[in-house]
């Protein structure tokens, strides 16, 4: 019993180290980078990025940190460094703000000559994080269909909210909090007169008031067809998409633009990426090699004259520069500064063998427990806490540890040293 | 017959200051026994080895067989524990610390409990944390011999008693342990209580020594003899200067020696004629002791000394 | 035997319990109130975005309320226990030390199960009156890891009020601080749903840690 509760204690031991030494580590040593700002230059037709550097500032850097600190770093694909104003220079389309105050605008790129206007109404971005996609954040599958012709240039919350049921799509009115029938009834009916088979698979729309006008929801059902759902004048509109259902669409982000090119971006079952076009609800693909959307993040990014896809996970960042038909002109792949290891991160990996970590990530809004194992150099701490351990055993006590705690400190390297100390203390 | 208890080599330190490095004692049944000794000897220590709350560095102690830090349940239920201060579970009523202690003791009798609290006059609801420390005492004392052990361990049963409250505790407990084969071990600071109650005394001094010995015995032995002090006018008697150590030396037979402004008390177990010889071999005059009326306490600070 | 214990409890902690269970009541009836004031100052659909979409709940005054009652229930049962050492009384008893231990241990566990079910029926009365059963049911996984804290809560107070170690005593309190940590991050409503089975295991191993401190307490405890 007694050992049972020591070998217990111990655990517990290990185990709130292992979460919590980590964690305090990074916060006195480790420094958060955010990911690389990659974008393609319509000035220089090659990429140009922006980042944190990570470790010893290069002195090339170091030249043209006039305004700004020296470990953020402009530089062109090549590696060249350049200045935080040429690099707005290269990117007039994004800077067109400061381009104006400078007297560059109207610019002349391609032959084409474009004002602020004109950019201001030709840019865009889509975007597309792993952690928005349904089963990765913990929303409340409960929505509001606005009424997409309010007759007036704000749009407003309805009193009623719907939910998808196995059978139903089910409106409960606010004020009463109860369930409207007749709204029920009759989006229900309208959507199985299209051939919706419930249940359905996902909901797909922009939720807010905060945008220039809605186009109501895509509604994907049982059978992957996908349904496009308005309520105009208070009556429901319903398109069945001719978007082919072996495509298994997995979600769609919608994002209505005054252009009315694009719905937004769709995602199909096997990690395809597409634009869904207002004509016919015509998907186009994004030529995403390598894109996995359940660890990815996606962004396209429209401009006068081109569209870039950049995508990237914890460590790599991607990027297609596209024309204004979707074929790729370029392609350009980056090790993030952020992925680098500096010498803390270096002696983390010896003093942690593994880190216990409890939390939300990057691609997940839900909270998940994971080990996360350290690098060969974690070899060299846990054998140093085993003889730190024997040696300090064998000169306080006079005798030799345990074969058990040994092993104990051996796998567990500095939390297992911890739980022995405090093991000895106690007894 | 077996002891009650049984101590054997017993070592303990608290860091590095040992208490005892060898102690052995051994308590036949059926008796009453009284720990004495001065603050400081190791008292609670000992005692808290035999209630099983400390571990002892190295020895044996054993209650009933088996090692007072691990006693199985089933001698738990033959030991009664009273613990300084007569700590109780203040929280309850009367009648509540009652129905909390009986269904665990087989032997328990409500009715001898019930016997000791009537006595105080209160409802059963009364609650324990609004007695005096005396009326606490006397709940206590009847939970304990309601359990009916066969081992009392009493840590300063004492403590926080006036006289009536502890002559009525001794009462209780004399006519309690009349009826059976009942051992108690006891500590106290009121050392006149024991005068009447105990059989058997153990003094333990500084280090671990030990003395275990019948009251009856240690009364009739332990002497005291007077000597006055020279005044240094011819007068006869202890000369001004004289050192405590070089009577101590003169006399191996001197238990301890109480130095007074006008005169010495010299405290021993052997008849004051080997005194009164050893004194004269010194040149210091032992036909002039006086025998000195001891009582208990008397005996007892003779024995430990003062300070 | 056990109900023996159970009573002696009982009798400790009745009355500060039944103040603490009155604190929680206070606490629902404010949030009650205030969530009724939500929807008076606003219309019921915009109060639904800001709550159901936006993640700004109604109930946040809640969070810590449940970590306040573990480690009272903790401090009522204990304290006193620890006070002139009374838990010896308990430890003589012919019985294990183990079984008093957990007895001991399952009367307060049980003790704030109470309080947390009181809280979290609550909570979804409260929200059922205004929300739909999406809202019942995001309230509800978001207070659930909330709840496991005042556990974890109770079950370090144990720990650390049961050692006779102040060294030992510092380290329970880490440990205790540690495991309530794991349950009390600042993440979306709902976030922690699928961890909350997994996350039963530390609260299921500071149970049985208990009776470390315990048996050293009887036992093994060096003066």
């Amino acid at each position: 019993m007694n050992r049972n509760a020591r070998a217990i204690y111990s655990i517990l031991i290990i185990l709130v180290s292992a979460v919590y030494l980590p964690l305090l580590y990074d916060k006195l040593f480790m420094d958060e980078v955010e990911k690389t700002h990659l974008f393609y230059s319509p000035v220089s037709r090659d990429f140009i990025l922006k980042e944190k550097i990570v470790g010893k500032v290069p002195e090339a850097a170091k030249g043209f940190a006039f305004d700004h600190h020296s470990n953020l770093a402009y530089l062109k694909a090549d590696g060249t460094y350049v200045s935080r104003k040429t690099f707005e220079r290269h990117l007039p389309f994004i800077y067109y703000k400061n381009m104006e105050i400078l007297g560059v605008l109207p610019i002349t790129l391609n032959g084409q000559t474009f004002d602020k206007r004109t950019i201001k109404a030709q840019r865009r971005v889509l975007e597309l994080k792993a952690r928005e996609l349904t089963d990765r954040y913990p929303g409340v599958p409960f929505y509001p269909l606005l009424e997409s012709n309010p007759g007036q240039a704000r749009l407003v919350f309805p009193e009623n909210r719907f939910r998808m049921t196995d059978t139903q799509m089910e409106f409960i009115n606010a004020d009463a909090n109860i369930v409207d029938r007749v709204l029920t009834e009759m989006y229900t009916h309208a959507l199985e007169k299209k051939g919706f088979v419930f249940p359905a698979r996902s909901l797909n729309g922009k939720f807010t008031v905060l945008k220039p006008f809605d186009e109501g929801v895509f509604i994907v059902d049982h059978n992957f067809h996908v349904f496009h759902v308005k309520r105009v004048d208070d009556t429901p509109l319903i398109v069945k998409t001719p978007i082919l259902p072996d495509w298994k669409i997995r979600a769609i982000k919608v994002s209505e633009n005054k252009e009315k090119n694009y719905y937004g971006m769709a995602l199909s079952g096997d990690g395809h990426l597409f634009l869904l076009g207002y004509d016919n609800y015509g998907l186009i693909p994004m030529p995403l090699a390598g894109y996995d959307p359940d660890r990815m993040d996606a962004k396209l990014i429209f401009n006068p004259l081109y569209c870039t896809a950049v995508y990237s996970d914890d460590t790599i960042i991607r990027a297609v520069a596209m024309d204004k038909n979707f074929v790729p002109i370029k392609t350009f792949v980056h090790t993030m500064s952020r992925a680098g290891i500096t010498g803390a991160g270096k002696a983390r990996n010896v003093l942690f063998p593994f880190t216990l970590t409890l939390g939300t990530t990057l691609s997940s809004g839900y909270v998940t427990a994971r080990i996360v194992p350290g690098t060969i150099w974690s070899l060299v701490g846990m054998g140093l806490c085993v003889l730190l351990f024997t040696g300090g055993t064998k000169i306080y006590t006079g005798q030799w540890p345990r074969g058990i705690r040994i092993i104990t400190v051996a796998v567990t390297g500095v939390y297992g040293l911890i739980a022995m100390i405090i093991a000895a203390v106690s007894e | 017959m077996h002891p009650v208890i049984h101590v054997d080599h017993l070592c303990h330190r608290y860091g590095s200051r040992y208490i005892y490095k060898d102690l052995n004692f051994a308590l036949a049944p059926g008796k009453i026994y009284g720990l004495l000794g001065k603050n400081g000897v190791g008292k609670t220590t000992l005692i808290k080895i035999l209630m099983g709350f400390l571990r002892p560095v190295s020895g044996r102690c054993t209650v009933f067989g088996e090692d007072s830090h691990a006693l199985t349940p089933a001698v738990r239920a033959r030991i009664g524990l009273l613990f300084e201060g007569h700590v109780a579970y203040e929280f309850m009523s009367i009648r509540q610390i009652e129905k909390f202690y009986a269904p665990f003791y087989p032997n328990w009798d409500k009715r001898i409990y019930y016997r000791m609290v009537d006595k105080l006059k209160l409802s059963p609801g009364h609650l324990i944390r609004q007695m005096s420390c005396g009326q606490r005492s006397q709940v206590v004392l009847g939970l304990l011999m309601a359990q009916q052990p066969e081992l009392l361990l009493l840590d300063d049963y004492s403590i926080g008693l006036d006289a009536g409250y502890r002559r009525l505790f001794l009462d209780e407990m004399r006519e309690y342990l009349n009826l059976g084969n009942r051992t108690v071990f006891l500590t106290s600071h009121v050392i006149q209580d024991m005068e009447d109650f105990v059989d058997e005394v153990i003094f333990l001094e500084r280090g671990g020594r030990l003395m275990t010995t019948s009251l009856e015995q240690f009364k009739n032995r332990f002497a005291c003899y007077r000597l006055k002090v020279s005044n240094g006018n011819g007068t006869p008697g202890i000369p001004q200067g004289m050192k405590r150590e070089e009577i101590l030396s003169a006399c191996p037979m001197l238990e301890n020696i109480e130095i007074h402004q006008d005169y010495w008390d010299l405290f021993t177990f052997a008849t004051g004629r080997e005194l009164a010889g050893a004194l004269n071999t010194r040149n210091l005059p032992g036909n002039l002791l006086e025998p000195v009326n001891l009582s208990l306490e008397d005996a007892f600070i003779g024995y430990t000394g003062r300070y | 035997m056990i109900q023996a214990i159970f009573r002696k409890e009982f009798f400790k902690i009745r009355l500060l319990t039944l103040f603490t269970l009155a604190a929680h009541i206070a606490v629902l009836l404010f949030i009650y109130v205030s969530t009724r004031r939500l929807f008076i100052l606003d219309h019921p659909e915009v109060v639904w975005y800001r709550v159901l979409h936006l993640g700004r709940i109604h109930y946040g005054l809640l969070k810590y309320i449940p970590l306040i009652s573990g480690i009272l229930i903790a401090c009522f049962q204990f304290l006193p226990e620890m006070l002139g050492e009374r838990f010896r009384l308990s430890l003589h008893l012919p019985v294990s030390p183990a079984f008093v231990a957990l007895s001991h241990l399952v009367v307060g566990i049980t003790v704030y199960c109470i309080m947390a079910l009181v809280d979290l029926c609550g909570l979804g009365l409260i929200t059922g009156l205004f929300f739909p059963w999406q809202g019942i049911e995001i309230s509800l996984l978001t207070a659930l890891p909330w709840t496991m804290a005042g556990a974890g809560a109770y079950l370090g107070m144990a720990l650390a009020l049961l050692e006779p170690d102040f060294r030992l005593k510092a380290v329970n309190l880490i440990i205790g601080a540690g495991v309530t940590g794991l349950y009390l991050q600042n993440v979306d409503p709902g976030a922690y749903g699928p961890s909350l089975v997994l996350l039963i295991v530390p609260l299921l191993l500071m149970m049985p840690a208990i009776l470390l401190p315990v048996l050293r307490f009887r036992y093994r405890r060096v003066g």
